[in-house]
């Protein structure tokens, strides 16, 4: 009986835990034929959290076998692992006082809009601060059909290889009165670009070198061409059914998703979609 | 027994999975410097005859309330110039060293915050401050240069106090690194220029 009433308790607390995930977690969700109809005119409300660009850590996991104490020397390696990353990251920070990525992509997106012409941009907005709230009144007040909101991050990896540039996109089709502010989106996708720089195996230092040399020349370059490429995937994905025409390419794109579907290629850089239907591109850097 | 078990474990994972999920931003109603800052025991002070005005605090930053994110959205209630100004005049209090300037001198200081936020890293929490700094004399430019203070530490709760020992340290730091520049500035009578737009932190 307590064997089974054991058994229960896990499965009840699994459950929860997955519910609850399921409910933080984001899908995919292609704008409909009949949406893509309607919509003529867009908002365009960009949110990006961080201040500075950062570097991603290796997490230790040691107690993913259980164990407060392991849990404590995780934390303390953390820790080690974030002073180490803030002072590796700084030069390349300094380089940028004054550079606004919010600028930059707000920049690509309104050209990329404009570029393909549909939807028409009334408006682009770019904010620091967000809440469901906030932008359920965005979507009200809104002059267009509809508010594309995008929430981008930057940032390198733990190695310093690669400048990873990514915004999750949803669009809330306008509607009065004031929405609920768990209004769900009628668009929801997500796009990626890294950059690597193309000298291979280079150390930390070096690599940190490499982004932060010329007043952090090829970090400002290679953001500013992720926020291009950024407004051009999702633009892409906007229309048509683009899923069903793609097709499986094998494309050296992703080392984990080895079954990319190759959209284009340009310049140094390739753009896929991955198995999740995530777009993501990569791109090199010299 | 299994059954309070049970709702005991459901209890735990709700709480944990409901603090997961919640947005609702930290708001900061104050923060006074000297609490919780951390001087350092070599900490600089002004050669005697050397003063600093305070001429003006700016905020160049594009959302004034937005002092990051730790699982939650940190936002400043406050006058955060007035802090970061409170900061640099405990610079008067910097005198008594035993070095002089051959002349009282007074440099002025306009100071611009460009970034101040935290943000959580793994269970470790990471404070930023960037703020430039332009020194003048008698109304003579002097040079301008930027300073970071960053602070990287456990994060234990995520409190309040934790928060505001973070900032407060972080520009404890440049507060420290101005000291030294404008020792500098005092002792040559502005005669030798600072660097100019080069940034320095803690250490350097």
């Amino acid at each position: 009986m307590s064997k089974i009433s054991g058994i229960a308790c896990r499965i009840s607390v699994l459950l929860l835990i997955v519910v609850a995930l399921s409910a933080c977690v984001e899908n995919y969700r292609p704008l409909s034929m009949d949406h893509q109809q309607k919509l003529a005119t867009a908002d365009v409300y960009v949110y990006i959290k961080q201040q500075e660009i950062y570097a991603l850590i290796e997490r230790s996991n040691m107690a993913a076998g259980g164990g407060l104490l392991f849990a404590l020397a995780d934390s303390a390696i953390n820790n080690q692992r974030a002073k180490e990353q803030e002072e590796y990251v700084r030069p390349i920070r300094d380089s940028l006082i004054g550079y606004d990525f919010g600028t930059a992509l707000t920049g690509a997106f309104s050209r990329q809009m404009q570029t393909v012409g549909w939807p028409q941009i009334r408006k682009v907005t770019f904010v620091r601060e967000y809440s469901k709230e906030k932008l359920a009144d965005v979507v009200a007040e809104s002059t267009a059909d509809a508010v594309l909101f995008l929430n981008a991050d930057y940032a390198f990896v733990p190695n310093f290889n690669r400048l990873r540039v990514a915004t999750a996109a949803s669009i809330y089709i306008k509607t009065s009165p004031k929405p609920d502010p768990d209004m769900s989106p009628v668009y929801l996708n997500a796009a990626l670009v890294m950059t690597e720089a193309a000298k291979k195996d280079m150390s930390k230092e070096d690599a940190v070198q490499f982004w932060a040399a010329d007043n952090a020349g090829r970090t400002r370059a290679s953001l500013e061409k992720g926020a291009a490429l950024l407004a051009k995937m999702i633009s892409y994905d906007l229309k048509s059914d683009r899923v069903a025409e793609e097709r499986l390419e094998k494309a050296d794109i992703d080392p984990i998703f080895t079954d990319v579907k190759l959209v284009s290629k340009e310049d140094d850089c390739l753009i896929g979609r991955l198995p999740v239907n995530t777009l993501k591109s990569y791109c090199s850097v010299k | 027994m299994t059954r309070i078990r049970v709702l005991f474990l459901l209890g735990m994972a709700a709480v944990f999975v409901s603090a997961g999920c919640s947005t609702a931003p930290m708001k900061l109603q104050a923060i006074n410097y000297g609490e919780g800052a951390v001087e350092q025991p070599n900490a600089p002070s002004l050669p005697d005859g050397c003063k600093v005005r305070i001429a003006s605090v700016q905020d160049r930053r594009a959302a004034p309330s937005d002092l990051g994110d730790l699982g939650k959205p940190v936002q400043a209630e406050f006058d955060i110039k007035g802090w970061i100004a409170e900061g640099l005049r405990s610079l008067e209090k910097k005198t008594g060293s035993s070095l002089s300037t051959p002349e009282a001198t007074t440099i002025d200081l306009d100071a611009e915050l460009r970034n101040a936020y935290i943000r959580g890293v793994a269970t470790s929490k990471a404070t930023n401050i960037v703020l430039t700094v332009k020194y003048s004399l008698k109304d003579r430019p002097l040079s301008e240069k930027n300073y970071r203070g960053q602070v990287t530490c456990i994060n234990w709760i995520g409190s309040e106090g934790e928060i505001k020992d973070s900032f407060n340290e972080a520009l404890a730091q440049i507060v420290q690194s101005v000291a030294v520049d404008v020792s500098v500035l005092c002792n040559t009578a502005g005669d030798q220029t600072l660097h100019s737009k080069q940034t320095i932190s803690k250490g350097e």
